[in-house]
């Protein structure tokens, strides 16, 4: 009996043998769960909610989230796999199959009578040597954008179906290079993502300036303007009464209306001082005035802004206020006080999209856009969110090679490399710890594996050709997933991180070794509190 | 100027969308296409939009937050904006690639909503024209979520799902304060989150503000009070009204009884220093701990364990007391309720119903008023009694709102007592209940407003009207009504009041809190809460209490 139950008589406990037990079924069913979903020839997952909510995906990432894990243990290992996502964005699914591949190859030593903790050590020294060999395997790439496209194409068509991955794959690349300047680091939250409920997936489009969603709510408004100055700000152009009411400042009726009245004006000034700036620089020539607030616009001022042919926009993103400096110069203001030109943007374009009640407002035509916007289309929700899942990695692809500055490999080449150098570098140690070594080279072929198996090849002569190959040339080779022959993935262009591939090496070598080492599982009674 | 006046309401919390499905239903009852238009304004709480196809939609201005599982039957996206179910063989993948993996429960629909479905709940009268009985429905074991007892439907904008919690979970629960400030860090959920009040924000013309019905006593407190901070700094010159809300206890241990105590005093510190009022509703009479004895009601039997009948209640009384700014006549805003009663720092208030205003079958409203006795209503804010009769407590403020009670039942036909009845030269209802508070009440400030809107209580209104109560909300003087029968609509008084003993009531919260040593929840620490920020909130809570107290009063 544990000592756990004399303290708590409710808990449950598992021990040794069992515990590890436990850890490795675990492991091997999420393991199980996942690896159809590998690869670009992998399948999707359609999940049904109980009132026929659906998503379709296959990205690891989303499927972890979706999915209802009850187990313990295949929720430390979905954790680590969506951890390994907030890092770099791809690998989720090649983490949850390594994990469990790890937990199986050690499986086979331990019941024959290896101590655990011999076995984590190898694995260790393992995962040194296998970072060293993904070191010396490292493909130096420039900024250019055909390089670029090869590893967001990559990581896409792990995502989604071939066509759309290419399409994508060039809207992600030509997102980040038009925000990236001077070789400073790119912060991606300065590509805004909209979506459009509207035509095909195939009409997700890049655009160099800002879409929003909302419009001039006013009906002479203009709904399509050129060469217009845009002026960004922070000013509320409503009306409140609450000002007035909440204090004892008035007297008499008539001076609560004077109270209304000078109140009501002093909104209404703030609106002047726009419409004469307008009526200062756009008057007499072909150029236009395009207002984009963040805080509220009432109808009485978007009534005078109407009369001037002004286009306002009221409640607008915060973060867009900082997009639209970027996109179209100039800089967002909090104050109508000493408004001048040099604040204003400028945008070529500006045009609105009614669909339904939704009204889509596009800023193009940008002279130096430095913030752009990518339009998702699809024609429901549910394709929406795919794309929108998609695109955010394929992003993050990009952004992961130009701070490396390289890449590795794709295909499986990586792994059956480092395979072979790990089966040499075995030789070298002495003692038990070699047999870590072995598992885990042995466990790190999985991955070229099921991108065999998912593509319809048989496992065993494919690693079996992809091995001669290799011995052979002495060059990294990888997996043709159509033919099921041997190609070498930097001529085909396909190419995978370096970071993410790192971090899946270290990640999967951690959470495999501790679920290893556990010896006993305890389960406080209910009695407790769970934090 | 428009007098559009919108509000944007949020529910956050299980419980506060049980709630908020007893007030939409009922207000979608009430909804009237024929006859005489009803004197509340709708178009504050709902909207006009068009769908894909083309059709006109009239929804709750609404979001909601709930957990994963919660949803059961309900689609998030609703049924109006509904496109075509996609066709798989449409789908741009090959189709032998996908695999179908159906969540395990598949949800049976109760009798109720099937019957809403294909259109029989609410004929009162069938299609050949004969009136026939409505059916009558015991939904008080089917209803296990909100969804079962939705007739309402939402625009797809309404609904959101975080994925982080599940509903219900034993492994992950998300009761603990800090769960819910970490998820708004979440910035996936937070931008979700504001750009759907953005978006609803932009539409509106003229907004007085918000409406924030939150379950206090687990995580939404803490959504509740991160969500409040960004409201009143985004929307500055916004009214903002919280009802935080406390739902029935439950069988659980007295660990998580003080952990609820702990998550109410956190997030209503937090929540009435940010936010313009906050009325705290509750059926049960004390609950820090341990419940105390449910509130009686003279014509009610409900039950005061369940979410399904205590919600209604709770529905009921904010629904009438918000009819104050929902009026087509009078202008009131949701300011011009909270703005004189926040004074002095006392945002928060309590609540008082009289469910139904028990008026006698053929009655009239002075008679009603002359001969009562005993309180006009119950309180439902926990620990709070204010009372009226009581010279030593002090009530300085309250808004009240009497509905259901037309003209022609202001009083019986004039006799020749003539003008010694100080209720005679009134002549509305509000005049007349005004009349008579300022008698009853000591040094009371009463604003009265009335509305000739009955409540709507047909089902899936829960049945817990005594049977002394009529259809029509009248109390008989004998027999009862029939129980083949539906209840159709009462009429109800609330009150909202700014008294001494919500003092008493914050009073008595900071010191069960104050006595526990937050140090042996361990929970509270790993989400992020050190001892001391524990203390100073406590320390603001009891600053916030002595507010009440006119010793201090200037």
């Amino acid at each position: 009996m544990a000592a756990i139950s004399l303290l708590n008589p409710k808990a449950e406990f598992a021990r040794a043998a069992q515990a590890l037990a436990v850890n490795i079924s675990a492991a091997k069913g999420i393991q199980d769960v996942m690896k159809t979903n590998l690869g670009p020839k992998g399948t999707m997952k359609m999940l049904v909610s109980g009132a026929g909510d659906i998503k379709i995906t296959k990205d690891g990432n989303v499927l972890l989230h979706e999915m209802q894990i009850q187990h313990p243990t295949a929720s430390l290992i979905a954790r680590a796999s969506t951890a390994q996502d907030d890092m770099t964005g791809d690998g989720t699914t090649s983490t949850v199959l390594l994990i469990g591949e790890l937990m199986k190859q050690a499986d086979l030593f331990i019941s024959e009578g290896l101590h655990p903790r011999i076995l984590t050590e190898g694995f260790e020294q393992a995962r040194k040597k296998a970072v060293e060999v993904l070191d010396s395997m490292k493909i130096p790439v420039e900024a250019k954008r055909e390089a670029l496209l090869d590893i967001a194409r990559t990581s896409l068509s792990t995502k989604v179906h071939a066509k759309l991955a290419v399409a994508l794959a060039e809207i992600c690349v030509d997102a980040v290079l038009a925000i990236r300047h001077d070789n400073k680091p790119v912060d991606l939250h300065m590509i805004e993502m909209m979506e459009m409920q509207h035509k095909t997936e195939m009409e997700t489009s890049l655009i160099k300036g800002l879409v929003m969603d909302h419009g001039g709510r006013h009906p002479d408004m203009p709904k399509r303007v050129e060469n217009a100055y845009i002026l960004t700000c922070n000013v509320s152009m409503e009306y409140e009464k609450s000002e007035v009411n909440s204090g004892f400042f008035y007297k008499s009726a008539e001076e609560r209306e004077k109270l209304v009245l000078a109140e009501r004006e002093f909104i209404e000034n703030r609106v002047k001082k726009i419409v004469e700036l307008k009526k200062k620089l756009c008057d007499g020539t072909d150029k236009n005035f395009v207002v984009i607030n963040q805080k509220g616009i009432d109808p009485m001022s978007l009534d005078m802004l109407a009369k001037e042919g002004i286009l306002g926009l009221r409640r607008a993103k915060r973060r867009n206020m900082e997009r639209l400096a970027l996109a179209c110069g100039g800089q967002a203001v909090n104050s109508v006080d000493d408004l001048e030109e040099s604040s204003l943007g400028y945008a070529g374009l500006v045009y609105e999209h009614v669909l339904g009640e939704n009204k889509y407002t596009f800023v193009e035509e940008c002279k130096f856009p430095q913030s752009v916007t990518i339009l998702t289309k699809a024609p429901n929700k549910h394709t929406l969110v795919q794309v929108k899942d998609a695109i955010r990695d394929g992003l993050r692809a990009v952004n992961n090679t130009l701070q490396d500055e390289c890449v590795v490999p794709g295909a499986g080449a990586t792994e059956i490399a480092i395979h072979q150098e790990l089966m040499k570098y075995k030789e070298s140690v002495k003692g038990k710890a070699r047999l870590g070594i072995q598992a885990f080279a042995e466990a790190l072929l999985v991955l070229p594996k099921t991108l065999a198996v998912n593509s319809g090849f048989d496992s065993q002569d494919t690693i079996v050709k992809l091995q001669e190959e290799s011995v052979s040339t002495g060059e990294p080779v990888g997996l043709d997933i159509n033919s099921g022959e041997v190609l070498k993935p930097q001529e085909a262009g396909i190419v995978d991180n370096f970071i993410v591939k790192k971090q899946i090496i270290n990640s999967c070598t951690v959470i495999a070794s501790n679920l290893l080492l556990v010896d006993e599982i305890m389960r406080a009674g209910m009695s407790s509190l769970k934090g | 100027m428009a007098t559009a006046r919108e509000i944007l309401t949020i529910q956050l919390g299980h419980y506060s969308n049980f709630v908020g499905t007893h007030w939409w239903n009922s207000q979608e009852a009430g909804f009237n296409y024929s006859g005489k238009p009803s004197d509340i304004n709708h178009d504050i709480l709902f909207r006009e939009g068009i769908n894909s196809q083309n059709q006109v939609t009239f929804t709750p201005r609404l979001l909601l937050v709930d957990l994963k599982g919660s949803l059961q039957h309900l689609r998030i996206q609703g049924e109006l904006y509904d496109v075509p179910v996609p066709d798989v063989n449409e789908a741009p993948w090959p189709t032998d690639k996908v695999q179908v993996e159906v969540s395990p429960e598949k949800e049976e629909k109760n009798e109720f909503l099937k019957d809403v479905e294909t259109g029989n709940a609410s004929s009162a009268g069938g299609g050949d024209g004969t009136p026939k009985p409505a059916k009558v429905y015991n939904l008080d074991n089917d209803v296990k979520t909100w969804s079962n007892f939705l007739v309402s439907r939402f625009h797809p904008r309404t609904v959101l799902v975080s994925n982080e919690y599940e509903h219900n979970s034993e492994q992950q629960p998300f009761d603990i304060y800090n769960y819910g400030t970490n998820l708004f860090k979440n910035r996936d959920f937070e931008e979700d989150l504001t750009d759907r009040i953005r978006n609803y924000m932009e539409e509106c013309d003229n907004a007085q503000g918000f409406q924030i019905l939150y379950d206090g006593t687990d995580g939404f407190g803490g959504i509740a009070s991160s969500l409040s901070e960004f409201l009143a700094d985004e929307y500055r010159n916004k009214s903002i009204l919280a009802v935080p809300l406390i739902s029935p206890i439950g069988d659980i241990t007295p660990l998580q009884e003080c952990v609820r105590t702990v998550n109410f005093a956190l997030s209503l510190q937090k929540v009435s220093e940010l936010v313009s009022f906050v009325v705290p509703l509750g059926t049960d009479s004390t609950n820090w701990r341990s419940a105390g004895a449910p509130r009686t009601f003279p014509h009610l039997q409900y039950n005061a364990s369940s979410p399904y009948h205590t919600s209604a209640i709770l529905a009921s009384a904010i629904d009438t007391f918000s009819l104050r700014y929902r009026l087509k006549t009078g202008s009131d805003r949701m300011s011009d309720m909270i703005d004189p009663m926040s004074r002095h720092g006392r945002r928060v208030a309590c609540c008082s119903l009289g469910l139904p205003f028990g008026i006698q079958e053929g009655g009239n409203l002075l008679h009603t008023l002359e001969t009562w006795e005993g309180p006009l209503w119950t309180s439902i804010t926990p620990h709070c009694d204010p009372d009226m009769e009581d010279l030593t407590k002090r009530l300085w403020m309250q808004s009240v709102v009497l509905r259901g009670i037309p003209q022609s039942r202001l009083r019986g036909a004039v006799n020749n007592e003539g003008g010694a009845n100080p209720g005679m030269p009134c002549d509305s209802p509000s005049q007349l209940l005004q009349a008579y508070l300022s008698f009853s009440t000591n040094g009371t400030y009463s604003h009265v407003s009335s509305s000739e809107a009955l409540w709507k209580v047909k089902p899936p209104f829960p049945r817990i009207f005594k049977p002394s109560v009529a259809l029509n909300g009248d109390i008989l003087s004998h027999g009862s009504r029939s129980e083949l029968l539906n209840m159709n609509e009462v009429p109800v008084v609330a009150s909202v009041n700014s008294c001494d003993s919500i003092g008493v009531m914050l009073k008595s919260l900071h010191s069960e809190t104050a006595r526990l040593n937050i140090r042996r929840f361990p929970a509270y620490a790993k989400a992020g809460l050190e001892a001391d920020e524990y203390e100073e909130s406590l320390e603001s809570l009891y600053a916030l209490a002595e507010n009440y107290d006119e010793k201090y009063e200037i």
